[in-house]
């Protein structure tokens, strides 16, 4: 994996875009990239309604699928709303051993190839760090959310919230080497088109090196 | 001489043996050594690169949520173009038990391991069996930061006495990933033991006259010894107990998810009786990949 900058500058573009005067929905699109134009994939944008009773947040009937395939998780971001069953298939030869220490959600399915046995269910908003207890270096998060608004960005470096009442929000963009969450209020109205920059400051990628380690020392 | 069969049975290995469940490794290796010969007489070093090819391969055996089985082996082939006498063809079949305390990267891990092997070299006077038995803890710290400390027994057991050997060593080592790609690491290692060592007849006749001094030569006397052809004609094997310092750093790049291309240096201090003592460099160049 490309190690990018110690530090980098994030530039967050979100453009607002009314959508539909009659329905007064909107759309915002959000466009990351870094001090060199790069974009940024793997940020979860997500939008909380400040004004009125808070949209339903409905989990999904199927439950959402990260992959062990290469001996990596696949995605390496999954946002998802609260509530929401997570199944963790093995694609490897290997056997993996998925955890999580974090607050948010803490659960392990013990060694396992295949189909795991069990469900997991996010019940608890906030970021869940996973991991194998075999391969240190097999990372991803998972992003619970109380909001259905909510969208992660791509290759691209780009995510669009679409169908989004008039109202005023709370603009929260999440990403792994961010020191804290990124947070700015937007209001979206039936007429409004706006662009806002945000500038932050990337951590290191600072993930646990994947490649096999030189033997010790001997002699003869 | 090592053949081309040899050299594809090594590197097969790791694509035989991926089966279901089980972790291949396969590296190739140049080294060069200041004093392959082990002289302690400086005229009596002889230089020279070794290249060597193996495979590996381990099969996880969970017994609990913590402890597993690791049961595998490893093929070696070496071979040194300037010193064939060396060229070695080598098996090991090993067994660990892995506890890890606790869930997560950070948790430390206690190994205990037990190998056999066997080893044919060109010398044949060298061939023989080997076992080794060893107890490791290893704890990451972070990310970057990783320690591991081991101790060892090792016994090797070869056709000619003077090349047989038995070691208890410790070690320490400490690396520190400067990211997913560089790794750097450092090490120290005392062996107690046996070791072997070369010398030219010139040296070794001159030392066990007495010419450099009755303690000396009451010492070569006393060690066991035996022609060797392996550094030229007429040089002298012989077996030296003592200590050895080995100390080590490496620098590594990740040329791959799943391939590091490791440089390291190790120097190697080796202590004998009568306060005699030789040195060696080595520097060493891997291809290492996991298949």
């Amino acid at each position: 994996m490309p190690r990018p900058h110690p530090i980098i500058t994030l530039f967050l573009l979100v453009g607002l875009t009314s959508a539909s005067l009659a329905h007064a929905a909107g759309t915002v699109q959000v466009v990351m990239k870094d001090d060199k134009g790069q974009p940024v994939a793997d940020a979860v944008a997500s939008l909380t309604l400040l004004d009125g009773p808070p949209p339903a947040v409905v989990p999904p009937a199927e439950p959402v699928v990260i992959l062990q395939q290469n001996e990596e998780f696949s995605p390496y971001v999954t946002p998802l709303v609260v509530g929401t069953r997570v199944s963790f298939p093995n694609h490897d030869k290997v056997q993996h051993h998925v955890y999580s220490l974090s607050k948010a959600k803490k659960f392990e399915l013990p060694l396992y190839s295949g189909e795991p046995r069990e469900l997991v269910t996010f019940d608890q908003p906030g970021v869940v760090a996973l991991g194998c207890n075999i391969h240190d270096w097999m990372s991803a998060y998972v992003v619970v959310l109380t909001t259905p608004y909510f969208e992660k960005t791509g290759a691209a470096g780009t995510a669009s919230l679409a169908g989004l009442p008039a109202g005023r929000y709370r603009l929260e963009v999440w990403h792994p080497r961010l020191a804290a969450t990124v947070t700015r209020e937007v209001v979206i109205a039936a007429s409004d088109d706006a662009t806002q920059v945000i500038s932050v400051t990337l951590k290191p990628d600072r993930r646990i090196r994947r490649a096999p380690d030189a033997s010790g020392g001997g002699y003869k | 001489m090592i053949s081309v069969r040899h050299l594809l049975v090594v590197c097969g290995l790791p694509v035989v043996v991926a089966a279901e469940g089980v972790t291949t490794e396969g590296s190739l290796t140049a080294t060069w050594n200041d004093n392959l010969s082990h002289s302690a007489q400086a005229a009596d070093c002889r230089q020279a690169t070794v290249f060597s090819a193996d495979g590996s391969f381990s099969q996880r055996i969970p017994l609990s949520r913590d402890l597993a089985l690791l049961a595998g082996g490893s093929a070696e082939v070496e071979t040194c173009p300037r010193y064939d006498g060396l060229d070695t063809l080598a098996a090991v079949a090993r067994l660990a038990a892995r506890e890890k305390f606790g869930l997560g990267a950070l948790a430390p891990v206690l190994s205990l391991s037990a190998e056999a092997g066997a080893s044919s070299f060109r010398e044949s006077a060298r061939n023989g069996w080997s076992a080794k038995a060893s107890v490791g803890l290893a704890k990451r710290f972070d990310e970057a930061w990783r320690a591991a400390l081991n101790a060892e027994w090792s016994h090797q057991d070869a056709r000619q006495i003077v090349f047989d050997r038995e070691n208890r060593a410790l070690s320490a080592e400490l690396s520190w990933d400067l990211s997913d790609h560089w790794q750097i690491a450092a090490g120290a290692s005392r062996q107690w033991g046996q070791q072997e060592a070369n010398a030219s007849w010139n040296s070794w006749s001159y030392v066990t006259s007495g010419a450099a001094g009755p303690a000396l030569a009451n010492y070569y006397e006393q060690v066991p010894d035996t022609y060797s052809n392996t550094f030229g004609s007429g040089w002298i094997a012989y077996r030296i107990e003592g200590h050895t310092d080995l100390g080590w750093i490496s620098i590594s790049p990740a040329l791959a998810p799943n391939t590091a291309l490791p440089l390291r240096y190790q120097v190697v201090e080796v202590h004998g009786g009568a306060g005699t003592r030789y040195l060696s460099h080595q520097l060493s160049l891997s291809l290492v990949h996991r298949f």
